[in-house]
């Protein structure tokens, strides 16, 4: 199954380059406002189309493109109860700290455990290739970082009952 | 002078309506099936189903013998694909995402990403 992984991530990778093509631009609607147009929709022609890669029914990434903002919205593999409780803890201690990761959306789009909203202030603060790594990155991690995370709550699971069972 | 109105009312218009591409029927890389609604669902069915029966080892040979435009619609139907995942479907549309952005480029995704006539 990790075969799928690699392709998986430069798929993601191809298109958030593509789609991490941003410019300044102010609101239509509202005088002197500037708003991520993905998020606020006040206009059709702003918002390209979505896309989906997916790497099997469980694990895909939703990409939708505007004229100023990209929102990449990721849906994590939860094999068991365990790993879906992991996640949602998980995500939920990182969007608690979402201005710390400055590109962190506080709340995840429906059917996805995390999201991004990347505007082209972020795109013109730091580098570009950067930014996709970040997402590469973090994408690579979080399925690490839950299958660690299940390891030890089974090994600690496995010490406290030995530990209980001594007793009799 | 002019009078000056708070009307947003169009902002609402939806300019690509009055687009000429509009009148243009969409063109598919299956056999020529166009037009709305089911024929675009079999359309798309049939794309996936010739998409999935090519062997990796062919995929190659198949990208290279199309022009840019079938190019950018090939990659319209890969993304598409994406959103059905099925058994084993996903792995092979990653394949055939690499080979086309291989031949394509970077410009492919953009033109999937800023098409407005969508499969």
């Amino acid at each position: 199954m990790s075969g799928t992984l690699k392709p998986y991530l430069t798929a993601v990778r191809h298109t958030l380059t593509a789609a991490m093509c941003l410019d300044n631009f102010s609101s239509q609607v509202v005088e002197r406002h500037n708003k991520p147009e993905v998020e606020v929709r006040s206009s059709k022609e702003l918002v390209l189309t979505p896309v989906v890669i997916s790497r099997n029914e469980k694990e895909k990434v939703f990409i939708e493109t505007s004229v100023n903002s990209v929102r990449i919205s990721i849906a994590v593999k939860q094999a068991d109860e365990i790993e879906k409780i992991l996640c949602k803890k998980f995500m939920r201690f990182m969007m608690m700290r979402a201005e710390n990761f400055i590109v962190l959306r506080r709340k995840p789009i429906e059917g996805y455990d995390i999201s991004f909203l990347i505007t082209n202030f972020h795109t013109e603060q730091m580098y570009k290739h950067k930014l996709v790594d970040f997402v590469i990155h973090f994408m690579e991690e979080i399925d690490k970082e839950i299958s660690e995370m299940k390891l030890a709550v089974n090994a600690r699971a496995r010490i406290v009952s030995e530990e209980f069972l001594k007793r009799f | 002078m002019a009078k000056n109105t708070s009307s947003s009312a169009f902002r609402k218009i939806d300019v690509d309506q009055y687009s000429e591409d509009n009148f243009k029927e969409d063109e598919t890389d299956s056999g020529g099936l166009v037009g709305p609604d089911e024929n675009e669902e079999n359309a798309l069915n049939l794309t996936l189903r010739v998409l999935l029966s090519i062997k990796p080892s062919q995929i190659e040979e198949v990208v290279n013998s199309l022009d840019t435009n079938l190019i950018d619609t090939l990659m319209k139907y890969v993304y598409k694909g994406f959103e059905y995942p099925s058994e084993g479907s996903s792995g092979h549309l990653l394949l055939w995402h690499e080979k086309i952005y291989n031949v394509g480029g970077v410009g492919c995704i953009v033109r999937v990403l800023a098409d407005t006539r969508r499969v």
